[in-house]
C-alpha cells in the first residue's frame, strides 16, 4: 500500500526543496533518475510508481535522507516500493545474469550441505564453544566468483581471523552459516530475507554464542538493524571487528608494523551512514606506523557511494559514479585506497579492471581487516 | 513482407513456447483423415492424393514410400482398407485410392528415373533378416537407412515371398516386383536367395558371423490340410500355395482338365484364374459359405467369373476320390449358415444327407496356410502358438529370445501386404532400439484414432461424381496370356479420380509449403508431449531461421502476414514480426568493460564512444551471428540476445520445473 | 514430498546448442526420457554460471550441457566459453555442497546414434543414485 509506505518514512513532509537530488550521486550522472521526483510520483500517482524502473536504479546510500530538512526516509522508502513492485511482477535487472541472487536464493534451502571451512588453515585458531561468533558471510563466494578480477575476498576472513586471534579470541566458524540477506531485503525480496534470517538465528542460538563479530559491513548494520526488526527474537551482540581492535588500541600502546603507504579511505555507506562509524576505522590507520593517511574531500558523513547496490541495476551511471570517485582517490596523491567492505572493493576492482581505465588513475584496493592484520604481524 | 494463407482459426496461430525452438509460431494442427488412419501402415493417403491433383506425381510417390516402400505392388495387390473408411462414401463411391498409387509408381517406371545411391554405412552392427517378402523388405529398407548392415536370407531362388511365389503375374507383373526389390538392393541390402536358414545356414552360424539381430518373416507357405479322407492319397491333389509357386517358376503344364479349388481367399482365386490360363476346360471353386463372407476381394471375385470360373457356395469337401493312383472327384456336403463363430462369420453347418459329388482330375485346397517352421532346429525356444506362428510382444515385435524378432505372416497367419508392411516398420524401429540400448517398450505411437472431427466435413453441396473405373483388360484378351487384367489410369483419368477425394480435415499435409518457402520459415514440428489419445498429432509452425547468415542483412527481420477464413468466411490478418537471431545493446545500460568485445572473434561488438568519452557497446548486426556468448559475459546485462534473453530462459526453466505437473 | 531415493523422477535440465546433434535427436531424447528437459540455446557460449545456478535453484535435480568440441564449435569461441564458465559453476557447486553428479559438461558431436542415450543414460542414473536435490525443497515450502 502506497499510502502506508508514504505514511511510515514521512514522505508527505517532503518539501520539494531538491536538496536529495543534489547529493545523490546517482542523479549527478543520470538526468532521468531523482529521488525528489519519485516521492512525487508516489504522492500524485499512487501505485503507478511501482510501475517505474527508476526505483531500481537507487543505491539506497542514504545520502538523500542524511540531507533531508524533513527526514524523510527515502530508502526506506524505495525497499518498500520495491516489495511491492516485486509483488506486482516487476523486478530490477541483476547483475552477472542473476548469479548471485541465485546463490542468495540457493542458500535458503533448509538442507544443504555447504563445504564453506576449506579456506581455515591450521594457524587460524578457531573453537567448538566460544561465546564469540565471527560471521563470515559471502566472501567464500565472491572470492572463488571475482577470482579474475584477484579480489581475494578471503583475505578478508583469514585477516579477521588473525585480528580476532591477536585479541585472545578464539571464535567459532559455523559450517553453514547463510548469506546475511542485505541484498535480498534491499532488492525487495523480503520473503527469502526472512528465510535467511531464520536459518541463521537458529544456527546461532543453537551453537550457543552470545556475541556475533562480523568484518562486513552490510552484514553488520543487517544484524544489528533488520534481523531483530523482522524476527521475533535476535538477542546477540553484534559488533564489528573495527570496535574490538579499536578498544585495544587505545587502551594498549600496541605496537603495530610500519607500513609506508600514502593511503586513503573509503567510507562505506553501511558503515558511515547508516551505522555512524567513521571514527573507529580511521583510528586504526591513525595507529599504523608510517602511514600516510589523506582523507578525500567528500568523506566522512559525504562520502559518496562505491556506485553499486545490491549487484542490480550496474549500468552507464553505476561506471561513472566508479569513475568518478577513484579519480578523487587518486587525486588526494594516496596509492592504496583501503575499503571497509567487500564490495566496495570488488566494485572497485572491477571499475579498474575495465577497457579503457587510465593507466595512471589505478590505485591498490586493499581491505581495511587485510591491512589490519599485516600490521599486527600475520 | 512475406503472405502466408492457412485455413485455421486465430487460435491456432499463437506464439508457441519456444522450448525447442526460438520465436516460433504454431500456424496450423493436423489432423489425421480417415483413409490415413485405416492404414496400418500410416500412409499419407490424403497428402498424396491431393498432390496428384496438383500434378505433383514425382511428391507424391515420395510421400507414399516414406511409410509405404513398395508402391507398385500396393496398388495393385492391397486390400485397400482407406477405401473401406473413405468419406467420399458418404456421397457416392469411395476415391480409388489404390488405383491411383498405382498410378504413380507406373508413372516413374515410364519416365527416365535415377537408380538410388547406396546409404553409408554408420553403424557396426548387422541384422538378418529371414525371408524376402513385403515384411522383411519392408524391415531392411527401413533399417539400411539408420546405417546398420542388412543382408535378407531367402530359401527360395527368387526373392520377393508370396509376392513372387504366389501371387500371379496377371495380378501382379514380375517387373513391377523386381523393380521395386531392385529399388531396395540399390541402397545396399544384399539378398542372399536359394539360402535356407536352418538348413544352409544355421543361427549360430549367423551370429558367429557377428549379426546382431534377427527378423524373422518367413511368411506363412504352408497348406493347411483338409482333413479328409483320401487326402494327399492321390495324383492330381496339389496344395494350392505349392501349385502357383510352380506355375510362377515357369511350368505352365496343365494340371488336369477339370479343376476344383477349396476355399474363399485370394489364394483359391489366383489359383482358379492361373488354372484358367494353363488351358484347363473347367475350373470350379467350392466354398463352405455364401458369398457375401468370402474374405476375397470383391473385384477378383467377379473377374473371375467374368473369366469362366464357377463358384460353388456353401458346399465342403467330404472326401477325395480317387482310382488307379488318381483323384476322380470329391463327395462334397451342402452347408447352410448356423450362428456366428469367432471371427463374426456364421458358422456353416452341413445339411445332413445332402451329399453331392463333383468330378474331377485335379483338386487344390487353398483353405489357409501356416507358417513352415521346420527350419528351427529341434531343441529351439522360440514361444509358439498353436497355429505355429511366432508369439511376439505386439508393440515391439519381439519374439521370446533376446534379439530375435518376427513379424508379417509369420506372426499373424495368413494376412495382407500393407500388415506385413506395417510389421516390418515396427520391427525395424524395435531392433534399431534394441541396438541402441534403449528401452524397447517406449516406442513412437501410432497415429492417432479415429475421432471426431473438429472441422464441418461439408457433404451438402457435393456433387455424387461417378468413380473412375478401373480400366481392364477385355475378356478375350486374357486367357491365353499373362498380361496383367488391372490397366492404369491415364494422366486424366488419375487427376480426375483425385479431384474426387473430400480432403477431409483442412491440411493435406503434403509439406509443400515447407520447401516451397525460400525463407526456410515455416517448418512442420512435432509435439514434445505424447499422449495416448492424441498420439502425435504434428503442426506445421513458423520460425526464425536459425542462421541468420544465410541471408541477405536487409532479409532478416521478416514481417509475415498470416490470413484466414473463418466461420462467417470473412477473411482476417495477423501481423507478425519475426526477428533475427542477433544481439543488440541497451547503451545507457553499457559499463564500456569491454568483456563482449573480447569475447567476439567475429569483431561484431566493438566499443564507441559516446558524448563526454565515454565508451560502450555497440553491435555490427550484419556481422553479428546470434551466438550469445557475448550475453553470457556481459555484467550488466546490457547486452541482450533476441529470442534468448535471460528473462525468457528462466521462464523455460520454470516451465520446465513445474513440480505441479507432476 | 520426502520420496524414496530409488523410485524419484529426477528432473534433469540439458542446455544444449542448436549445431552439436542433441537437437536432432531431441525427439528422441525428450521421449525416451520424459523427465529430460531440453533447452535449446544457439551456442553453447550462451551458458554462463547464473544460468546452471538457476536451473538448480529452480529446482532441477541435475543440469547437463551439451555444446560442440572446443575448437569444432559452430561460431568458432563458444564452445570455449561454456568451457570456462562451466569450471566456476562446478566449484561453485561444490562450495555449496550439491553433489558433483548433478552437473556435467559435454562437449561432442551427437549425430550417431546411439552416443547421446548412452550419455544421458549414464548422467540420469547418477543423478537417481544421488537422490533428489536438496534444492527440491525450496520450491515444495514455496507452495505452502
Amino acid at each position: 500500500m502506497i499510502k502506508e509506505i508514504i505514511k511510515h518514512t514521512k514522505a508527505y513532509y517532503c518539501l520539494d526543496c531538491g536538496k536529495c537530488t543534489s547529493v545523490c550521486p546517482v542523479a549527478a550522472f543520470n538526468d532521468n533518475f531523482s529521488p525528489r521526483k519519485i516521492v512525487a510520483e508516489a504522492i500524485t500517482w499512487d501505485g503507478k510508481v511501482l510501475d517505474d524502473m527508476r526505483i531500481w536504479s537507487c543505491l539506497t546510500c542514504k545520502m538523500c535522507h542524511e540531507r533531508c530538512p524533513s527526514d524523510v526516509n527515502f530508502i526506506e522508502f524505495i525497499r518498500r516500493l520495491r516489495v511491492d513492485a516485486l509483488e506486482n511482477g516487476k523486478e530490477g535487472i541483476c547483475t552477472h545474469g542473476g548469479a548471485l541472487q541465485s546463490l542468495m536464493k540457493i542458500m535458503t534451502a533448509p538442507q544443504l550441505n555447504q563445504k564453506r571451512l576449506g579456506w581455515i588453515t591450521p594457524d587460524l585458531k578457531t573453537s567448538q564453544d566460544s561465546e564469540y561468533l565471527y560471521f563470515v558471510g559471502c566472501l567464500p563466494y565472491f572470492d572463488l566468483y571475482f577470482s579474475d578480477l584477484k579480489a581475494n575476498s578471503l583475505d578478508i576472513a583469514r585477516s579477521a581471523l588473525k585480528v580476532l586471534n591477536f585479541l585472545g579470541i578464539k571464535p567459532q566458524v559455523l559450517p553453514n552459516e547463510r548469506c546475511c540477506g542485505h541484498d535480498l531485503l534491499w532488492s525487495g525480496d523480503i520473503k527469502n530475507f526472512k528465510k535467511l534470517a531464520q536459518h541463521n538465528a537458529a544456527a546461532f542460538k543453537k551453537s550457543g554464542v552470545k556475541k556475533i563479530v562480523l568484518s562486513c559491513p552490510e552484514g553488520l548494520s543487517c544484524f544489528k538493524q533488520d534481523y531483530p526488526n523482522h524476527l521475533d527474537e535476535f538477542n546477540f551482540e553484534v559488533i564489528h571487528i573495527y570496535d574490538l581492535i579499536t578498544e585495544k588500541l587505545s587502551s594498549n600502546n600496541l605496537k603495530l608494523k610500519p607500513i609506508k603507504e600514502k593511503v586513503t579511505y573509503q567510507d562505506a555507506c553501511r558503515m558511515g551512514r547508516f551505522l555512524n562509524n567513521y571514527d573507529n576505522p580511521r583510528k586504526i590507520i591513525a595507529s599504523i606506523p608510517e602511514m600516510e593517511f589523506m582523507e578525500m574531500r567528500r568523506s566522512g558523513k559525504n562520502a559518496v557511494c562505491c556506485g553499486t547496490s545490491s549487484w542490480m541495476n550496474c549500468d552507464q551511471y553505476s561506471k561513472r559514479i566508479q569513475m568518478d570517485r577513484l579519480k578523487e582517490a587518486k587525486s588526494t596523491g594516496a596509492e592504496i585506497l583501503i575499503t571497509s567492505c567487500p564490495k566496495c572493493q570488488i566494485h572497485f576492482l572491477c571499475a579498474q579492471s575495465e577497457e579503457n581505465y587510465p593507466e595512471d588513475m589505478k590505485l591498490k584496493i586493499i581491505d581495511l581487516t587485510t591491512m589490519l592484520a599485516s600490521a599486527l604481524g600475520g | 513482407m512475406y503472405r502466408l494463407q492457412t485455413t485455421l482459426e486465430k487460435e491456432r496461430i499463437r506464439l508457441r513456447f519456444p522450448r525447442l525452438s526460438p520465436d516460433v509460431h504454431t500456424i496450423t494442427r493436423i489432423e489425421s483423415s480417415a483413409c490415413r488412419v485405416a492404414c496400418p501402415a500410416g500412409v499419407q493417403v490424403k497428402a498424396y492424393i491431393g498432390l496428384i491433383v496438383a500434378g505433383k506425381f514425382q511428391e507424391a510417390l515420395d510421400l507414399i514410400k516414406k511409410d509405404n516402400p513398395l508402391p507398385g505392388i500396393c496398388g495393385r495387390v492391397c486390400t485397400h482398407p482407406c477405401e473401406s473408411e473413405c468419406n467420399r462414401r458418404k456421397v457416392d463411391e469411395a476415391v480409388a485410392i489404390c488405383a491411383l498409387k498405382r498410378f504413380v509408381a507406373d508413372w516413374e517406371l515410364k519416365k527416365e528415373f535415377k537408380k538410388a545411391e547406396p546409404i553409408k554405412r554408420t553403424r557396426e552392427e548387422k541384422i538378418a533378416v529371414v525371408g524376402s517378402g513385403p515384411a522383411g523388405l519392408t524391415c531392411a529398407n527401413d533399417l539400411i537407412r539408420k546405417g546398420y548392415g542388412i543382408t535378407i536370407f531367402e530359401k527360395l531362388p527368387y526373392a520377393g515371398g508370396m509376392l513372387t511365389a504366389c501371387i500371379p503375374p496377371y495380378r501382379l507383373p514380375r517387373d513391377i516386383i523386381n523393380k521395386e526389390i531392385e529399388d531396395i538392393m540399390d541402397l545396399g541390402v544384399e539378398i542372399k536367395t536359394s539360402t535356407r536358414v536352418g538348413k544352409d545356414i544355421s543361427f549360430d552360424d549367423l551370429m558367429r558371423q557377428g549379426y546382431k539381430a534377427f527378423f524373422v518373416a518367413i511368411g506363412a507357405h504352408h497348406g493347411l490340410k483338409l482333413k479328409v479322407p483320401g487326402e494327399d492319397e492321390y495324383e492330381g491333389f496339389i496344395d494350392c500355395v505349392e501349385f502357383l509357386e510352380r506355375t510362377n517358376s515357369g511350368d505352365h503344364k496343365k494340371p488336369g482338365r477339370k479343376v476344383i479349388i477349396i476355399g474363399g481367399g485370394n489364394s483359391a482365386i489366383d489359383a482358379s484364374r492361373t488354372a484358367l490360363r494353363l488351358g484347363c476346360d473347367e475350373v470350379y471353386i467350392v466354398y463352405r459359405r455364401s458369398r457375401k463372407e468370402m474374405p476375397a476381394n470383391v473385384s477378383e471375385i467377379e473377374e473371375a467369373e467374368k473369366e469362366g470360373v464357377k463358384i460353388r457356395y456353401l458346399s465342403a469337401p467330404v472326401r477325395i476320390l480317387g482310382k488307379n493312383g488318381r483323384v476322380t472327384g470329391m463327395e462334397c456336403i451342402k452347408m447352410r449358415l448356423g450362428e456366428p463363430d469367432a471371427s463374426g462369420r456364421r458358422r456353416p453347418v452341413p445339411l445332413e444327407g445332402s451329399e453331392f459329388i463333383i468330378e474331377a482330375d485335379t483338386i487344390i485346397p487353398a483353405i489357409s496356410q501356416k507358417p513352415d517352421i521346420t527350419f528351427l532346429p529341434k531343441d529351439h525356444e522360440f514361444k509358439l502358438t498353436k497355429w505355429d506362428t511366432f508369439e511376439v510382444d505386439p508393440v515391439t515385435f519381439a519374439t521370446n529370445i533376446s534379439g530375435f524378432f518376427a513379424g508379417g505372416d509369420a506372426v499373424s497367419g495368413p494376412s495382407t501386404v500393407i500388415d506385413a508392411i506395417t510389421h516390418g516398420h515396427f520391427a525395424a524401429q524395435a531392433i534399431d532400439r534394441y541396438l541402441s540400448h534403449k528401452d524397447l517398450k517406449k516406442r513412437i505411437a501410432p497415429p492417432a484414432e479415429v475421432r471426431e472431427w473438429g472441422f464441418r466435413l461439408e457433404i451438402e453441396g457435393e456433387k455424387p461424381i461417378e468413380r473412375n473405373p478401373i480400366p481392364k483388360l477385355s475378356i478375350d484378351r486374357r486367357l491365353d496370356s499373362w498380361d496383367e487384367v488391372d490397366l492404369c489410369f491415364t494422366e486424366e483419368q488419375a487427376i480426375a479420380e483425385a479431384k474426387r477425394c473430400l480432403r477431409c480435415g483442412p491440411c493435406i499435409e503434403c509439406q509443400e509449403c515447407v520447401s516451397g518457402c525460400s525463407r526456410r520459415l515455416v517448418m512442420l514440428s512435432f509435439p514434445h508431449k505424447v499422449t495416448q489419445e492424441i498420439g502425435r498429432v504434428p503442426e506445421f509452425i513458423l520460425r526464425v531461421p536459425s542462421d541468420p547468415q544465410k541471408l541477405p542483412y536487409d532479409e532478416r527481420s521478416e514481417e509475415v502476414v498470416i490470413s484466414w477464413r473463418d466461420e462467417e468466411e470473412k477473411e482476417n490478418e495477423l501481423n507478425l514480426k519475426l526477428e533475427p537471431i542477433t544481439c543488440f545493446v541497451d547503451q545507457d545500460m553499457c559499463r564500456g568493460c569491454g568483456k563482449c568485445e573480447k569475447v567476439c572473434e567475429y569483431k561484431a561488438v566493438t566499443l564507441k564512444p559516446i558524448k563526454d568519452g565515454f565508451i560502450v557497446s555497440e553491435v555490427d548486426e550484419a556481422i553479428c551471428k546470434g551466438c550469445g556468448t557475448c550475453v553470457a559475459v556481459c555484467t550488466t546485462g546490457a547486452i541482450k540476445a533476441r529470442h534468448f534473453t535471460d528473462k525468457r530462459i528462466e521462464l523455460m526453466l520454470e516451465s520446465c520445473l513445474d513440480h505441479e505437473q507432476d | 514430498m520426502n520420496q524414496d531415493k530409488k523410485d524419484f523422477k529426477p528432473k534433469v535440465i540439458a542446455f544444449a546448442c542448436h549445431w552439436c546433434g542433441v537437437g536432432k535427436n531431441e525427439i528422441n531424447a525428450v521421449e525416451d526420457f520424459p523427465d529430460f528437459k531440453l533447452i535449446k540455446l544457439m551456442c553453447s557460449g550462451r551458458i554462463n554460471t547464473a544460468l546452471i545456478l538457476k536451473a538448480f535453484e529452480k529446482g532441477a535435480d541435475g543440469v547437463i550441457a551439451f555444446g560442440c568440441p572446443e575448437g569444432k564449435c559452430h561460431y568458432n569461441f563458444g564452445s570455449s566459453n561454456a568451457a570456462k564458465e562451466y569450471k566456476t559453476a562446478k566449484s561453485l557447486i561444490e562450495l555449496l555442497g550439491i553433489e558433483p553428479e548433478r552437473l556435467r559438461l559435454e562437449l561432442n558431436f551427437f549425430t550417431e546414434n546411439g552416443k547421446l542415450d548412452k550419455v544421458i543414460n549414464e548422467f540420469v542414473q547418477g543423478i537417481k543414485k544421488v537422490g533428489p536435490s536438496p534444492l527440491r525443497t525450496l520450491i515444495e515450502i514455496e507452495d505452502k
